[in-house]
C-alpha cells in the first residue's frame, strides 16, 4: 500500500472496506486507522443500504421502448405487452386478430387479457366542479368595479337632488346662468371693455325666460338695454360657459335681429367661446361673495378621472359649500355639456 | 383566447380537471384550489393562448399546479394521511371499480398522471408527454408498466377472493 490512510482520505478506504474491496494489506492498515480514530466509525445501523430490486428490465418494458409493433415478437415471454398494447388500442385489425389467434392456441393467457382489459379507467361524470360560476370573467367591455359604479350612482343622484332643491328655493336665491357678454358703453368701471355679466338681465335667454327686470318694457315685451341700474340685484359671476353655445347663439340671433330692426343697436351679443376670466380687480365687491368653478374642488376625482378615461371624454364635478362671505354651488361637465348652479353666501 | 373562449373553457374542462385532480389529491378542498389556480394562471395568459390549445394548456397548468401541490403537502404529510384512511376504507372490496381505485391509488403519481391523462381525456401520447414535459417513449413506458400493476394487483385480489 503506497498511499497513507488519513483523516483526509479514509473515507474512500472506509467504503471499500464496507463493500469488502479491500486487500490483505490494506485492510490491516484501515483497521489499525479505524482503532486509532474510533470516533470515525460507523455503526452499521446507521448505515444506508440499498435493497435489491426485484424489478428487472423485462421484455414489456423493452418492446414498450420501441417504435411500431412487430408481431413476429409475440410469445409467452412478450404476450403482456401485446395485451396492453391491444387495450392501448395500438395494434391493428391484422395485429388483433393474430393475437386472438395465438391466444386460443396458449388458452391460460386468457385470464391475463380478462384482466388486462380491466385496467382502464373511465371518469365518474357525477364528480363535477362546482364554482365554475365563480370562476368566469364577464364578457365585453371594460370592467367597472362596483365601487366606482355606486359612487357615480351616487354622485349622480347628488347632483339630481341638489338642482331638484335649489330650483324650488322661493327667493330665486340661485338660478342658472347663461355665459354671454355685452359691449357695456355704460359701465364705469369697465367703460370700453368687453366684459362678461353672465346671467345679466339685459339679455334674456331660453333658461331666462321668467326672470323679469326693471328694464324690461312690457309694451312690446322687450327690454330696453341701458345703463346699469345702481339697485339693480348682482348676478353671481361665472367663469366658464353653461349653456351650449348653440342654445345661446340661436337665442342670441333672434335678439339681435329684433333690436336691429328697431333701430336699437345698443347691445351687440356674441357668442364667447371659451370662458372669459374676470379680472378680480374691475369687478365690485359684492361679486366675489360667489364662488368660481375654479375655487370649487372635486370631491370625487377618482371618479370623474376614471369615468373621463371610459368614455374618452372631459369630466369634472365640482362643488363648494355656501359660507358666510362665500357662496356655494356646484359645477359639473361632461363632454361640451356642462351644468353649474349656484347659492348665494350665508 | 378572449373572456367567452375563456368560460366557455370553464364550462368545458373545469369538471375534467377537478376529477383528475382529486384522483390525486383525493382531498376536494385541495383539489378545489387547484382548479382556480389552475383558471387563474390561464387567464393571466388569455390573450397568448390559441382557443385550440386551452384544453392542453389547462392540463398543464394543472398538472403543474398539482405537483407543486403535491411536493408541500407531502412533505407536511397531509396527503399520506389521506392516503392511508383511504386504503383502509377499501381493504376488502370485490366492485372491481374500487379494487381498480385502490390499485390506481397505490401507483407511483407519474404513472397515475400519464394513466388517467390517457383514460380520462383520451389523449395520445404525444400530448399527454407535453403536458408533463416527459417524452412520448416514457409516457409509453409509464403506461404499459402502470397497466402492469394494476393487472397484477387485480390477479392478487380475484387469487385472495
Amino acid at each position: 500500500m503506497n498511499m497513507p490512510i488519513t483523516i483526509e482520505n479514509y473515507e474512500a478506504f472506509y467504503l471499500d472496506y464496507l463493500e469488502g474491496n479491500l486487500s490483505g494489506e490494506t485492510l490491516v492498515a484501515f483497521e489499525a486507522f479505524l482503532a486509532a480514530h474510533p470516533e470515525l466509525s460507523v455503526d452499521d445501523d446507521a448505515l444506508v443500504t440499498l435493497p435489491v430490486s426485484e424489478e428487472s428490465f423485462d421484455a414489456v418494458q423493452k418492446l414498450s421502448m420501441k417504435k411500431g409493433i412487430n408481431m413476429d415478437d409475440l410469445n409467452a415471454e412478450t404476450i403482456e405487452f401485446f395485451l396492453i398494447a391491444r387495450e392501448e388500442g395500438l395494434l391493428s385489425q391484422e395485429q388483433s386478430a393474430h393475437l386472438n389467434h395465438w391466444l386460443e392456441a396458449n388458452a391460460h393467457y386468457q385470464q391475463d387479457a380478462r384482466l388486462y382489459a380491466l385496467t382502464t379507467f373511465e371518469a365518474d361524470s357525477t364528480i363535477v366542479y362546482e364554482g365554475k360560476a365563480g370562476l368566469k370573467k364577464p364578457i365585453g367591455g371594460r370592467v367597472i368595479p362596483m365601487w366606482f359604479t355606486g359612487l357615480a350612482v351616487a354622485a349622480g343622484l347628488a347632483l339630481l337632488f341638489t338642482i331638484g332643491i335649489n330650483q324650488n328655493e322661493p327667493n330665486g336665491k340661485s338660478e342658472f346662468h347663461p355665459t354671454v357678454a355685452k359691449v357695456d358703453t355704460n359701465s364705469n368701471s369697465n367703460s370700453g371693455k368687453v366684459t362678461t355679466h353672465k346671467g345679466d338681465d339685459t339679455v334674456k335667454t331660453d333658461n331666462q325666460k321668467s326672470v323679469q327686470s326693471d328694464n324690461q318694457t312690457p309694451s312690446n315685451g322687450r327690454k330696453k338695454v341701458n345703463k346699469q341700474q345702481p339697485s339693480s340685484p348682482r348676478r353671481p359671476v361665472y367663469q366658464r360657459s353653461i349653456l351650449h353655445e348653440g342654445t345661446v347663439l340661436a337665442s342670441l340671433e333672434k335678439r339681435h335681429a329684433q333690436l336691429s330692426s328697431n333701430g336699437d343697436k345698443t347691445i351687440t351679443p356674441m357668442v364667447i367661446s371659451q370662458p372669459t376670466k374676470v379680472v378680480p380687480e374691475t369687478l365690485p365687491t359684492e361679486d366675489l361673495a360667489f364662488v368660481t368653478v375654479d375655487e370649487m374642488k372635486n370631491p370625487i376625482k377618482p371618479v370623474t378621472t376614471r369615468l373621463s378615461e371610459t368614455l374618452n371624454t372631459p369630466v369634472d364635478f365640482r362643488t363648494a359649500k355656501a359660507a358666510k362671505k362665500k357662496g356655494g354651488g356646484f359645477y359639473f361637465k361632461i363632454g361640451k355639456v356642462e351644468v353649474s348652479h349656484q347659492t348665494a353666501s350665508l | 383566447m378572449n373572456a367567452k373562449d375563456y368560460n366557455n373553457a370553464i364550462d368545458q374542462y373545469a369538471d375534467n380537471i377537478f376529477r383528475f385532480v382529486l384522483k390525486h389529491t383525493r382531498n376536494k378542498m385541495l383539489a378545489d384550489d387547484i382548479v382556480q389556480e389552475t383558471f387563474a394562471k390561464v387567464w393571466e395568459k388569455h390573450e397568448d393562448i390559441q382557443v385550440e390549445k386551452a384544453k392542453s394548456y389547462l392540463f398543464t397548468t394543472a398538472y403543474h399546479c398539482l405537483v407543486d401541490v403535491m411536493k408541500k403537502e407531502a412533505r407536511s404529510g397531509t396527503l399520506d394521511g389521506i392516503e392511508r384512511q383511504g386504503t383502509q376504507d377499501s381493504s376488502h372490496l370485490f366492485d372491481i371499480q374500487k379494487v381498480l381505485q385502490e390499485a390506481l391509488e397505490r401507483l407511483p403519481e407519474i404513472q397515475k398522471t400519464v394513466v388517467l391523462l390517457r383514460d380520462y381525456e383520451g389523449y395520445h401520447y404525444d400530448e399527454i408527454a407535453e403536458i408533463t414535459g416527459l417524452t412520448e417513449s416514457q409516457v409509453k413506458v409509464y403506461i404499459f408498466r402502470a397497466r402492469q400493476t394494476l393487472k397484477t394487483y387485480l390477479k392478487d385480489i380475484e387469487l385472495v377472493a
